[in-house]
């Protein structure tokens, strides 16, 4: 999860109530499991900046999740999408190690399937959105590529909330959709097309 | 993950302590985060007096809403059987579209029975109003003790009774959720219980629920048995579907001709795989608790198409 760092005022009472909305709805197992797949994800971007030498700051927590700060000065772009895409990477992995054990704890590979793959919507909150602008600003320059990138992310924040709203519309329920509801509403009409890294 | 931001502004001392305002006593002395901070302030206090005044002036209303509310909450995707849905298709151990189709069960059909909406039942989202039906557990009971007393009288296995359909007398149609038939149907193939000589533990029915402790439509009959005792297939057909969600625990749901098909749920274990082909009386599963149970039971259902059937009139033995 990335989130920009001057964002994290509210970000513990935020996501205690993301937690605590979760775990009413859907139990303590199914939240269990999408923490630890969350640990594996950060874990996945830590040894990933490591690697690159690029020193971790610290921890935060965010409405969305937890948010890793890091000094990207010695990241290139290239370095910088590589050390996004390790989260998602190292969920896939994880899960595949799982698959290896006698019996597989399916919830656990699905919620980090899931996960991974919710982060990879090409979102700028996400890594998915926040790799795609990288790789496009190393390809076009960074003011084209961050356009282009913002231009998808409020895509498909319009997409996903017409997505969340469908569902719990048709289904009567499903609040637990609300957080990425939220998210998304808030991709849409919040954040400025001209955001910078 | 994010940048690290260098140099972080500090706001003056004077703004922190806020003493300005103190020494001059102007209100426009305010900072902009104290103006903000009035201002929310103010929104809450007003979102929680028109809250109370709502509920003071429409109090009728405010209860409707609330329980539109909760029912709302309580109608969620079990997601638990989501992720396990995800993990079997990852692992290879059910196709991608086996479970899209789970997953689209568990999103949109949440807590009901998988059968309906796999075979391509219309949907019963809705319906009933999130059991808000009322009914006296009393004429359940009276529906039971007719439904068994007629079954016994019918049959138990072998040839499907050529005979009259049996009555629902005690359940006006109005009174039943949709997609429900109480009157027994002509299957025109050859069945047999899938737990011969076990006892019904829950009727098909209206009926107190056993753990949530709310009165409910409970859509298949539970036939007690010990952990383990196989369950046999209830007539010849195909394995659609083999799955574990959080209320049915290991389920798995066949198909037969003309478009009926069967539920058996709360399985320790299924014996056979999604496709296979399967025959009256063959094991498809062994008896157990897991799901949400009160104990080893089999809970079965029968489907004709979208509409849940009476299961009793086929799977009670005589005597």
């Amino acid at each position: 999860m990335w989130c920009p760092p001057d964002k994290g005022r509210w970000g513990a009472l935020g996501l205690g109530l993301l937690c605590a909305w979760f775990i009413r709805l859907c139990g303590w197992e199914p939240f269990l499991a999408i923490a630890l797949a969350a640990a594996v994800h950060e874990l996945g971007h830590y040894l990933a900046l490591r690697i690159q030498g690029a020193a971790v700051t610290g921890l935060r927590l965010s409405p969305w999740g937890v948010v890793m700060d890091c000094r990207r000065e010695r990241l290139s772009y290239g370095g910088e999408a590589l050390a996004l895409l390790a989260g998602p990477a190292a969920n896939l992995l994880g899960c595949a190690a799982l698959c290896c054990l006698p019996s597989p704890p399916e919830a656990l590979i699905g919620a980090g399937l899931v996960l991974g793959g919710f982060n990879l919507l090409p979102l700028r909150k996400l890594d998915g959105g926040e790799a795609l602008c990288c790789v496009l600003s190393f390809c076009l320059g960074p003011e084209r590529g961050e356009g282009i990138a913002g231009t998808v992310s409020r895509l498909t924040a319009v997409h996903g909330a017409g997505a969340c709203l469908f569902v719990m519309l048709r289904s009567g329920g499903n609040l637990i959709l609300l957080p990425a509801l939220l998210l998304f509403l808030g991709e849409c009409l919040i954040r400025k097309p001209d955001q910078t890294l | 993950m994010a940048g690290n931001k260098q140099g972080r502004r500090v706001a003056p001392a004077s703004a922190r302590t806020g003493n300005r305002r103190g020494q001059t006593g102007r209100k426009a002395g305010m900072t902009p985060g104290e103006r903000r901070h009035m201002a929310q302030l103010l929104l809450s206090g007003g979102f929680f007096v028109l809250l109370v005044v709502v509920k003071l002036l429409f109090p009728a209303k405010m209860a409707q809403w609330s329980g539109s509310i909760s029912d709302a909450m309580e109608r969620n995707m079990d997601v638990a059987a989501v992720f396990s849905s995800v993990g079997r298709a990852f692992r290879g151990e059910s196709s991608v579209s086996d479970s899209l189709q789970e997953v689209w069960q568990e999103v949109f059909h949440p807590g009901e029975s998988p059968a309906v909406a796999v075979l391509g039942g219309a949907g019963r989202e809705g319906q009933d109003g999130g059991e808000s039906f009322r009914r006296s557990l009393v004429t359940g009971d009276l529906y039971s003790w007719m439904a068994v007393s007629a079954a016994a009288e019918t049959a138990a296995g072998g040839e499907d009774p050529s005979g009259e359909a049996v009555p629902a007398a005690f359940y006006a149609s109005e009174d039943l959720p949709d997609g429900v038939q109480m009157e027994q149907a002509v299957l025109g193939f050859a069945y047999a219980s899938p737990l011969p000589g076990a006892a019904v533990s829950s009727s098909f029915g209206y009926r107190e629920h056993p753990v949530q402790g709310e009165e409910s439509f409970h859509y298949g009959v539970d036939l007690a048995a010990d952990s383990g005792t196989p369950v046999t297939c209830f007539a010849d057909g195909s394995v659609t579907a083999v799955g574990e969600s959080n209320s049915y625990g290991k389920y798995l749901i066949v198909a037969h001709e003309g478009g009926y098909a069967t539920l058996y749920a709360h399985c320790s274990a299924v014996t056979v795989s999604s496709g296979s082909a399967v025959e009256k009386g063959q094991e498809v599963a062994k008896v157990g608790e897991t799901g949400i149970a009160t104990g080893p039971h089999l809970h079965f259902e029968l489907h004709d198409g979208s509409t849940y059937l009476n299961p009793i009139y086929y799977v009670v033995s005589a005597g």
